[in-house]
């Protein structure tokens, strides 16, 4: 029992250290930076790198790393959040979520995805202290960090920098007139972050002895959740909570194993969402909140289509493609519709209501499980499966989202992410239902028309003239009193409340339209693919579909389809870029948000 | 001695104010502040910046919630409730700074403070306040926007029509530029937009917070005629204002707040000779021996 205790405070340690640059920069800059689990990841890395192929000691190993480490600090600063600070928070929450694609998937291409042995530099379970083992190791990693955090408490507390960066993340403004250099504070404030970050792989690197390039980003969620437990933006609390995720995380995998781990740590996350987001130590003003969204993604006046423009390519879709496509085009049209359908849930969430998601993965996991599950295993006939996987997706995932809809902006976003995480956690925790990490395969195509059966023309002209009652449907939807009061709760929310729309309401009903269409594109894919795992409903697909309505013009119905063609449809085509396909949706992000952020379908 | 001001009428009051205060962290933005404002008033409240006038509106429009105290509409309780029920209700606002939409057109704007008036294309409004059964409202509300059947058109025409009326309050201000995105409009424009919006709401009960704040003289002279207009109407009007010839030319009642508190009420007469008037809002009289 204590050994678990002591464990996972050592665990928590390696949170707090994360958590702690996490919550630095909230303060500071007001953002959530999700770039900061790849630099975490990194630092591993590069760890591994100086101690198994260079040979360097400890010390110059963590000097080494924090070196590198928070000059990547400031090159993400540089870059992705200092060009975008008079632009809405929500520009630079996405630059800073393209950055750690493109560094995650860098560090991927440099390092290879293979998990490496970090060599032990410290021996463990040396030391007995009334009947408890632990190591010379346990005790540096819990020493490097008290060190390090009380470190930053005395920077803060005593130093006149210190003072510049408590000054500023109280008030920028007030700073800046104090003669405070703010962009130098912020710049620093990232080096610093990311620092304990590095510090913080190198640590949890020894201490698995383990290091991979790959689990950047839950390592940034295990953070971050830390962060938002302790209350963000407070330092103690990024220490307590690093703390208590630690623990409860430590005993939650003593009592039922392994598999729970992700699930505690989006569960806690979830669970202080609802119940206080201010977190343990933090305070919250849910009124200074800006829009999310702001004049950012309409400052484009949209084209008007016209129908002799619209006409050829229905036909081309519809005429040509079926007739004279083949069925590898085939399949990649379907793909693409299956794509356009998802984002398209995005086109109604984000593009309409302003509320930014980071989730659409979650409903389209359960769209696509439940589709494959009742008609493998129960028998049931496609179309009475299809219409039940929208309905639940829609259903869960309004359920687990409703407690947040009332906070505003970042933990909107933060919740969805929270959200599809704990889903694709479910999906491998609960294994007797949808066989865990195994997947479903043999998923069976739909019969079409009665007859026609595994036909890619048939399924293809399915999810087109879904695509298109999809397309219908959002269009109407925009056009509707629902579509003019979405619009104005992306304008501004307090505005809008006080003209009397709903706010709670109309935010549930657009998140329980997305995840309607969400799960009806899930449900296309199970049985388009046949086989379907939890890992490929990740954050990719959720960024994905988020990159392509941003490329296709927020708010735009062809704009997706545009969007699609260009993000599904052309990396198909071209299979040797497989590897540098996701590197390039996280430059492709990073350089709209910078310079065309109305994307290309929105004219100037 | 503010009591002795008050209006001698007995009819029972549109808005009544008790004891309310809002603290912030240990500021007490508004610290014990009652009053009443009767139907068809214009009350003004004056004061110096930091008074805590925009935090009083704010909590009377359900923005903020109050600390302690109440607040009663129309003899219903509305302390604590929520914007949007509030605005149900019949009360609308506009803001300080102006908080138009930027990215929608003059006519959406006045639209969406039309949205309380929807009753085709919001069915089953009595469920709309119930957990869970208020799906049933929002799901036949769905239907309805992806349906419209008739009477819903014939709705969103009717509303098309006042809509062109509340713009013609402004005569050749807006309507001109009624397809125009709010954001590329003048700021007095915004301004006019803006009330425009609250006005669409039909309230029973107007706040206004500075509405000419920024505005030039001719501005300024051309909104105290609307005010003056809604005010023959019949509108009940609350108004935030720095003006001071404005205030004493619309006000039928003018509250003075300092420092969170209500330091003296009246009519524009009584308050404008009070010395704690002059005082707070002006500043203190230069002592005789820095006179000479």
């Amino acid at each position: 029992m204590f050994d678990v205790l002591i464990s996972g405070l050592i665990n928590g340690n390696t949170y707090v250290l994360i958590a702690i640059g996490m919550s630095l920069i909230f303060g500071v800059a007001n953002l959530v930076n999700f770039a900061h689990g790849s630099i975490f990841a990194i630092g591993a890395m590069v760890g591994w790198w100086f101690v198994a192929i260079l040979n360097w000691p400890l010390w110059a190993t963590l000097l080494g790393t924090i070196a590198i480490t928070a000059l990547l600090g400031l090159i993400i600063e540089f870059l992705c959040v200092r060009p975008l600070s008079s632009a809405p928070p929500i520009a630079t929450l996405l630059s800073t979520l393209a950055a750690s694609f493109v560094l995650d998937y860098s560090s991927q291409l440099i390092f290879s995805t293979e998990t490496r042995r970090f060599p032990s530099l410290l021996p463990t379970g040396n030391i007995q202290v009334g009947g408890i083992h632990f190591g010379t190791l346990d005790v540096t990693i819990l020493g490097v960090s008290l060190v390090s955090v009380a470190g930053l408490w005395a920077f803060l507390k005593y130093t006149r920098v210190g003072l510049a960066i408590r000054a500023t993340a109280q008030d920028r403004d007030a700073a800046r007139q104090m003669g405070i250099s703010v962009s130098t504070i912020q710049s620093l404030t990232f080096a610093i972050a990311s620092a304990f970050g590095g510090v913080a792989g190198v640590l949890v690197g020894m201490y698995y002895s383990n290091v991979s390039p790959t689990n950047g980003f839950n390592a940034g969620l295990e953070g971050f959740a830390a962060a938002t437990l302790g209350g963000l933006g407070s330092l103690p609390g990024a220490v307590v909570g690093g703390l208590a995720l630690g623990v409860a995380e430590a005993f939650g995998v003593t009592w039922f194993g392994d598999a729970v781990r992700q699930f505690i740590t989006f569960a806690v996350l979830l669970g202080i969402l609802w119940f206080k987001p201010a977190g343990l130590l933090g305070t919250f003003n849910p009124i200074s909140q800006e829009p999310l969204t702001g004049t950012f993604f309409g400052s484009g006046k949209r084209l008007r289509l016209t129908s002799w423009r619209i006409a050829p390519l229905i036909v081309l879709a519809t005429v040509v493609l079926p007739l004279w496509g083949g069925d590898y085009l085939l399949q990649i049209g379907t793909l693409v519709a299956i794509f356009a359908i998802l984002a398209l849930s995005l086109t109604l969430i984000s593009g309409t209501a302003g509320q930014i998601s980071l989730g659409q993965a979650g409903p389209f996991a359960i769209g696509a499980y439940v589709s494959a599950l009742l008609t493998r295993d129960h028998g049931w006939s496609f179309w009475l499966a299809f219409p039940t996987a929208g309905l639940l997706a829609a259903i869960i995932s309004i359920l687990i989202m409703s407690p947040v809809l009332k906070l505003r902006g970042h933990y909107v976003a933060i919740a969805t992410l929270g959200t599809s995480a704990m889903i694709s956690a479910a999906l491998l925790t609960f294994d007797k239902i949808t066989y865990g990490p195994l997947g479903v395969n043999n998923i069976p195509p739909p019969q079409l028309f009665g007859y026609t059966r595994d036909s890619p023309t048939a399924f293809y002209l399915l999810c087109l003239s879904i695509l298109l009652v999809v397309i219908a449907l959002v269009t109407q939807l925009q056009r509707s009193h629902l579509g003019r009061a979405w619009y104005a709760i992306r304008e501004d929310e307090i505005a809008a409340q006080s003209s009397g729309v709903p706010l709670t309401d109309y935010k549930s009903l657009v998140f329980a339209l997305g995840g309607l269409i969400a799960g009806f594109a899930g449900s296309l894919l199970a049985h388009q693919y046949t086989y379907i795992s939890p890992d490929i409903f990740d954050l990719t697909i959720s960024t994905l579909a988020l990159t392509i309505v941003v490329l296709g013009g927020m708010g735009s119905s062809f704009g997706v389809i545009i969007g699609t063609l260009v993000l599904v449809g052309a990396p198909e085509l071209f299979r040797p870029l497989q590897d540098v396909r996701y590197l390039g949706y996280g430059l492709l992000l990073l350089l709209l948000i910078r310079f065309r952020p109305q994307g290309i379908w929105g004219k100037q | 001695m503010s009591r002795t001001f008050q209006n001698a009428s007995h009819c029972h009051p549109l808005l009544e104010v008790r004891d309310l205060v809002k603290t912030f962290g240990a500021v007490r933005a508004v610290d014990g502040v009652s009053f009443t404002i009767q139907q068809g008033q214009t009350v003004s409240l004056i004061g110096p910046n930091g008074s805590g006038k925009t935090s009083l509106l704010n909590l009377i429009s359900g923005v903020l919630r109050p600390g302690s105290g109440q607040i009663h509409f129309d003899g219903e309780r509305i302390s604590g409730v929520r914007p949007e029920r509030i605005a149900e209700l019949g009360i609308a606002r506009t803001f300080q700074n102006g908080r138009v939409f930027g990215n929608m057109s003059v006519r959406d704007n006045i639209l969406v403070g039309m949205h309380t008036h929807l009753e085709a294309a919001r069915p089953f409004a009595s469920l709309r306040h119930i957990p869970a059964l208020r799906w049933i409202s929002l799901l036949s509300e769905t239907a309805m926007a992806l349906m419209r059947p008739p009477h819903v058109r014939r709705e969103e025409q009717k509303l098309l029509t006042e809509a062109q009326q509340q713009l013609g309050r402004f005569g050749e201000r807006l309507l001109p530029r009624e397809d125009q995105l709010a954001y590329t409009l003048s700021y007095a424009n915004r301004r006019r937009t803006e009330i425009a919006r609250g006005l669409a709401l039909r309230p029973r009960l107007l706040l206004l917070d500075e509405p000419t704040a920024g505005m030039n003289p001719t501005e300024t002279a051309e909104v105290l005629e609307q005010l003056q207009e809604l005010r023959a109407e019949g509108q009940t009007i609350l108004l935030v204002e720095h003006k001071l010839d404005l205030v004493m030319k619309v006000s039928d009642h003018v509250l003075v707040m300092d420092g969170g508190k209500l330091i003296a009420q009246g009519t524009p007469d009584i308050v404008q000779s009070d010395e704690r008037v002059i005082e707070a809002y002006i500043g203190r009289r230069r002592s005789p021996v820095s006179q000479t």
